[in-house]
């Protein structure tokens, strides 16, 4: 007992002193507790729904109204045919399609059912239930108000508004259909970001990063090399996983393979981190914020003086932009800035996984937003629009929290000159010069 | 090949280097002695352009250090204090990912090849370097710090955990490189090892404390004191108490002392030649007393 008490106390030291280990193990179950707690939130609201309203009448009118009640919908798109709505959950304008028919009064006095189709984005199971139930809901309550009067005057007994659902994407709400593809989102976060850490940590425990650093390869180099093999594993792994889902619980693949293939690519890539791929000389974006209340747009670069050399195209004054062509001195009138660069080994496990959890989430916000996508390196066009499944948006939201804030991209070298630092903006060829912070 | 000047290293608070200058020529061995914590390390770690300079210059193979790190770390080999070896890659893996690192994809073949045979290593080419003795694996460690045959050669403590055979071996390869017209650069804190440097600085507390070759450091110190044996039953701290007396330790049956010059003991000594461990105490003894 003595013994498995010793070995669990070395253990747990081992784990206190190894701060990647500690803030995962520490962070991620809060992080997780507080996303599912507020960020995550099951009882929907402010769901996108996409309407072609071909009534254009009281009754339509208060059904939107209603829907829109409590915050329960947003009305996001609305269509100028029926044939647009599942468009417009296709390119995730909406995640809820409403097609209300013509001559819903005329039907609602004759005493006859106005037949809507709804649509509901079934990516997410959770998430069409959730929907679908919330529809029901104020069609009901819809319904028995019109009801109300009707029943007053003693003719009505069916209820008007009969809603004809299409789940889209997985109308059997086929859990697999959904878990398969974010299981293949998380082995590549595994693979990619846990295992190249590991194996960098590895590294160094061994010492051997010593001597690595000694030669001359260079960082990102060593950062690139421990990532590619993971990559391809990963790679591989994920279209295994992605086997299994299609033949044993038969996931569905509709579209390209290569498309999929290369959006799997995409996303290892994303997960590696943007920041990795960041090199010494990739200009950066730079807004400046000068005294006068202007503001000044262009990019920066590092230069081999660990100066960050900036060449502003635009200012913005007083709501106008003006085209312009200005250099960045700093305080001392000398060229550039002089930027704070970090370029530690120690700290590269714990940088490549924020960047490549920035990677993650810039990955989510691209897919989430992406219309149709037009990737093939074959030259071919492809269209595709699934949402990314819920545990994409977590891993993103979740990346979010985890990632480096945007001013401070990059991992393997990070140049950075403090907020506030004191610049002179030269404009060529006109001799005015402002200062700015 | 290597020139050192009032190189100045701080970690915080801490002064691991302080004003350290040396020198270095090719085809010589080079031995840094001192104590653990006397800043070895740090140096070869600022030579090797892994870590910079509080203050001074340091050129490497005719490169500034600080300014041209990528070029110093393709012109040297560095083999780390616990042997920087795969273990779990065999011998050759070993020495063709490190030439790999330094050289041309069609040169390391012929690179490990010539390594391996230098170095006595084909019959455990495809051995595991883990399941090798520890004699063995710093001689592969050795092997893949000139793999690519660099200039000058970086060995921390190569010989440390060793026992005599197979340090008078490893010591007969650092030679061999050495004759191949390399600048070798070895720390140790191994007294008796060092004397087969051609040349040593003694570094203590980060300072260098004494420069030259192994006979050069005996008369410096020879100067300053005089080594005794003695062959007594009087208790050790009774000895080290009496005037005169800078040091005493037993050896064998009797005592050996560092004396100072003009002590008189009442004691039958007998006038030694001064180890490199005598030399060692000697001399940072008196950089304590100085400071």
């Amino acid at each position: 007992m003595s013994r498995i008490l010793a070995l669990a106390q070395k253990e747990f030291a081992q784990i206190r002193r190894d701060h990647v280990l500690s803030r995962l193990i520490v962070g991620l179950p809060i992080v997780m507790t507080l996303l599912f707690g507020y960020a995550i939130n099951f009882t929907l609201s402010g769901i996108r729904l996409a309407v072609y309203d071909g009534s254009q009448d009281r009754i339509s009118q208060y059904l939107l109204q209603e829907l829109q009640k409590e915050n329960r919908f947003t009305l996001t798109h609305i269509a100028q045919n029926p044939a647009e709505v599942p468009q417009a959950i296709q390119k995730n304008q909406a995640r809820v399609g409403l097609v209300i028919p013509s001559g819903a009064l005329q039907a609602v006095r004759q005493d006859k059912a106005v037949q809507l189709e709804v649509f509901v984005d079934g990516a997410d199971p959770n998430f069409a239930f959730q929907a679908q139930a919330a529809l029901r809901k104020v069609l009901g309550d819809v319904n028995s108000r019109l009801l109300a009067g009707k029943v007053l005057a003693g003719t009505a007994t069916t209820p008007p508004l009969t809603p004809s659902l299409h789940t889209l994407y997985n109308p059997d709400n086929k859990t697999a259909w959904f878990t398969i593809p974010g299981i293949i989102g998380l082995i590549m976060t595994i693979f990619t970001v846990l295992l190249t850490a590991l194996s960098i940590v590895r590294e160094n425990e061994g010492r051997t990063m010593e001597a690595l650093m000694a030669s001359p390869i260079k960082p990102y180099e060593v950062v690139l090399g421990k990532v590619l093999p993971y990559f391809v594993i990963a790679t591989l792994v994920s279209l295994v996983v992605l086997s299994i889902g299609h033949w044993v619980f038969g996931v569905p693949l509709r579209g390209s393979l290569l498309l999929l293939f290369g959006l799997i690519v995409l996303f290892v890539l994303g997960s590696l981190g943007v920041g990795v791929l960041i090199a010494e000389r990739t200009p950066g974006a730079v807004a400046i914020d000068a005294e006068d209340g202007s503001t000044w747009v262009g990019e920066v670069t590092l230069d081999e003086t660990r100066r960050l050399k900036g060449r502003l195209t635009r200012v913005i004054k007083d709501g106008r932009e003006y085209a312009v062509n200005a250099t960045l001195l700093d305080a001392e009138g000398t060229l550039g800035v002089a930027a704070k660069v970090r370029e530690e080994a120690p700290s590269i496990a714990a940088d490549l996984i924020r960047g490549s959890l920035r990677g993650v989430s810039d990955y989510v916000t691209a897919a989430s937003q992406a219309k149709t996508v037009t990737v093939l390196p074959g030259g071919g066009v492809a269209q595709s629009s699934q949402t990314p499944p819920l545990e994409l948006f977590m891993a993103g939201s979740l990346a979010n929290l985890f990632a480096l804030q945007q001013d401070k991209k990059a991992v393997v070298r990070v140049a950075q000159a403090d907020r506030g630092t004191e610049v002179v903006i030269l404009v060529v060829p006109a001799q005015d010069s402002a200062s700015g912070k | 090949m290597i020139s050192v000047t009032q190189i100045s290293r701080r970690f915080g608070p801490l002064v691991a280097l302080n004003k350290v200058s040396l020198e270095v020529r090719p085809g010589e061995v080079f031995g840094l002695l001192g104590p653990n914590g006397a800043g070895k390390t740090t140096l070869i770690r600022i030579l090797s352009g892994v870590l910079l300079p509080s203050a001074g210059q340091a050129q490497v193979a005719g490169l500034d250090v600080t300014r041209f790190p990528e070029q110093v770390k393709a012109a040297i080999g560095y083999a780390t204090q616990e042997a920087s070896v795969y273990r779990d890659l065999t011998v050759r893996e070993n020495l063709e990912f490190r030439a790999r690192l330094y050289l041309k994809a069609q040169a390391v073949p012929q690179a490990v090849e010539t390594t391996l045979q230098r170095f006595g290593l084909q019959d455990f080419a495809h051995r595991l370097a883990g399941a090798l003795s520890g004699g063995w694996r710093q001689r592969l460690a050795l092997a893949q710090a000139v793999v690519h045959g660099p200039r000058v050669v970086f060995l921390d403590e190569p010989t440390t955990g060793l026992d005599p055979v197979s340090r008078r071996i490893i010591w007969d390869l650092i030679h061999q490189e050495a004759a191949r017209g390399a600048v070798v650069l070895v720390t140790t804190h191994y007294m008796d090892e060092a004397e087969r440097c051609h040349r040593l600085a003694l570094l203590y507390g980060g300072q260098v404390v004494a420069q030259g070759t192994p006979h050069e450091l005996e008369q410096l110190a020879l100067q300053q004191a005089r080594v005794a044996y003695c062959k007594t039953d009087l208790p050790l701290q009774r000895i080290r108490a009496l005037p005169g007396v800078l040091d005493a330790w037993p050896s064998g049956r009797g005592v050996r002392l560092i004396l100072e010059q003009q002590a008189s003991l009442s004691l039958p000594l007998q006038t030694v030649y001064p180890n490199l461990e005598d030399v060692f105490i000697i001399l940072t003894r008196r950089q304590g007393g100085a400071a």
